[in-house]
């Protein structure tokens, strides 16, 4: 029994632990974004624009052919669902409270964090077991500058973008799979629908949404990767932790937000 | 003696140590060198002699404002740089360059052409090009003008080390670190490197023709034994300052045979 508990104990005391060291971190990434904002612009934008077409144009191609799926499948679900009780003209609503509230911004942050967010705790893992960011320090240049500033900027910038490229071909392919279904719903009157149920509480919404998921994937990825010591060995484990500590983050900010747009 | 003393109260100080202990903060109960105390003057050329896990990389750590002394006090160029002002550390730094041993710590995603420029233009705030000219300074100076696109990987021992030493005179500092340099190295590439340490210390154009203050560690004492130079030991946790020449060959520890090798054994 004692066992146990003390495992139990020893979870609780590393999650704290964690969400203490994750949130020392969040906050010296956003001191070191305000105090040298402006500086070394000549090597910090093009990491920038580097993070965004590794995390946002890279991805383009995948997050095209999800939000494909994703039309087909929730309007495959939708369209059988309201036909059978006549309620066709939800149609739209359903795609907006399901695909631009909940799963474009939550899927798209996902799909980020599982290509991008474990190549970055690998590839800072790496320059931290290496000692490459004792490197840099030892040429004055701020690691937390040149490592992650670039990358929260980029990931926010590209899950931001992608979210609304998914949201867009989901709610295209969504129509043609109406069209294949011969529902008897004509593209303005869909189109009718998605307007009418879109407030701008949800543009608000998306865009607060991919930032904030944005920002977490770049500060827990980069915290497992650099912000302890690791030997070579331990960049896996790290990789793995991230993506959990990762997806649980998303999963509560998108809860968070939940909530809040219910109350508005 | 006094118009040493003299000599040495006119320098500036570049380092002073005043009893310090140094090592891992993560394990402050067990120092790895107890008592440092010593000053490094401007211009002046010290060798720190000491085997394997020694502390020899822990010291010069320090000295690169890596690691915090455990206790003690440190001064660089007569301030405190872990004092509660940040800034400060990193404008000490920049008067720091430091050479790691093996050729390491250099960005494995970078070009060798990019690793000598990032701090450049990082603390300067300009492109590439407009740093070329600075580049192929150091390039020519480290005799490797051939490999500017190649990857930290590509390259051998040999000349990821010569390109760490580029990087680190990138923003001509005025003292220059060594770990271990001739770690590895054929006999030639050592007397490459004993040349080129001894311009940088006589003062060269690479470095503003000005005298650079040099700082190796080495598990080798001997191919650095030269007059004018300095000498130190590290050995079982303690520091001992030995001095010139004269009193490293009047050394009498039994040890110091280790790290001299073959010069103290032929004597």
């Amino acid at each position: 029994m004692r066992f146990y508990l003390d495992m139990v104990g020893r979870v609780i005391l590393g999650m704290v632990d964690t969400g203490r060291g994750l949130g020392a971190f969040a906050l010296i990434t956003l001191g070191t974004t305000i105090s040298k904002f402006g500086a070394a612009k000549a090597v910090i934008r093009p990491q920038i624009r580097n993070q965004i077409f590794e995390s946002g144009l890279k991805l383009l191609p995948m997050i095209a052919f999800l939000g494909l799926a994703l039309g087909f499948v929730i309007i495959g679900q939708t369209v059988a669902l309201l036909t059978s009780v006549g309620a066709h003209e939800y149609t739209g609503p359903v795609m907006v409270a399901v695909v631009v509230r909940e799963l474009g911004p939550l899927t798209t942050a996902l799909i980020v964090l599982a290509r991008v967010g474990t190549a970055t705790v690998i590839e800072l893992g790496m320059s931290r077991a290496t000692g490459e960011v004792e490197a840099l320090e030892a040429l004055a240049i701020d690691p937390i500058h040149l490592m992650v500033v670039p990358r929260v900027i980029g990931q926010a910038v590209s899950i931001f973008a992608l979210t609304i490229y998914l949201i867009l071909i989901a709610l295209v392919s969504g129509y043609l799979f109406i069209m294949v279904q011969n529902v008897p719903l004509t593209p303005a009157a869909y189109a009718d629908q998605i307007t009418s149920a879109l407030t701008w509480q949800d543009f608000v919404l998306v865009a607060l949404k991919t930032l904030a998921f944005g920002a977490i994937i770049a500060v827990v990825t980069c915290y497992q990767g650099l912000a302890q010591p690791l030997r070579l060995e331990q960049v896996a484990a790290a990789t793995s932790r991230a993506v959990v500590v990762g997806t649980i983050g998303c999963v509560m900010v998108d809860a968070i937000f939940i909530l809040l747009f219910l109350l508005v | 003696m006094a118009a040493n003393q003299t000599k040495k109260d006119e320098q500036v100080c570049c380092v002073k140590l005043q009893e310090t202990d140094l090592g891992l903060e993560t394990m402050a109960e067990a120092p790895l060198i107890k008592g440092v105390s010593w000053e490094i003057g401007s211009g002046e050329f010290w060798v720190v002699g000491g085997m394997h896990r020694s502390g020899k990389s822990t010291l010069l750590s320090t000295l690169g404002m890596l690691q915090k002394p455990l206790s003690g006090r440190m001064e660089l160029f007569g301030v405190n740089p872990w004092g509660a002002d940040g800034a400060n550390l990193m404008k000490q730094r920049l008067r720091v360059g430091m050479v790691f041993e093996a050729g390491a710590r250099l960005l494995h995603k970078l070009t060798v052409l990019e690793n000598i420029a990032l701090p450049i233009c990082y603390h300067r705030d300009c492109r590439l090009d407009e740093a070329r000219e600075r580049m192929d300074e150091l390039l020519k100076f480290a005799g490797i003008e051939d490999l500017t696109n190649e990857l930290p990987g590509e390259l051998s021992r040999t000349y990821r080390q010569r390109v760490n030493l580029a990087r680190a005179l990138s923003l001509s500092p005025e003292v220059l670190l060594l770990d271990n340099p001739l770690s590895g190295v054929d006999l030639s590439e050592q007397q490459w490197w004993q040349d080129v340490v001894a311009k940088l210390w006589q003062g060269h154009a690479i470095s503003g023709n000005k005298p650079m203050t040099i700082v190796i560690v080495t598990n080798h004492l001997t191919p650095w034994v030269e007059q004018g130079r300095n000498f130190a030991l590290l050995h079982d946790k303690s520091w001992r300052q030995i001095g010139g020449m004269a009193e490293l060959d009047a050394c009498d520890e039994p040890w110091l045979r280790d790290v001299l090798g073959e010069r103290k054994m032929t004597e």
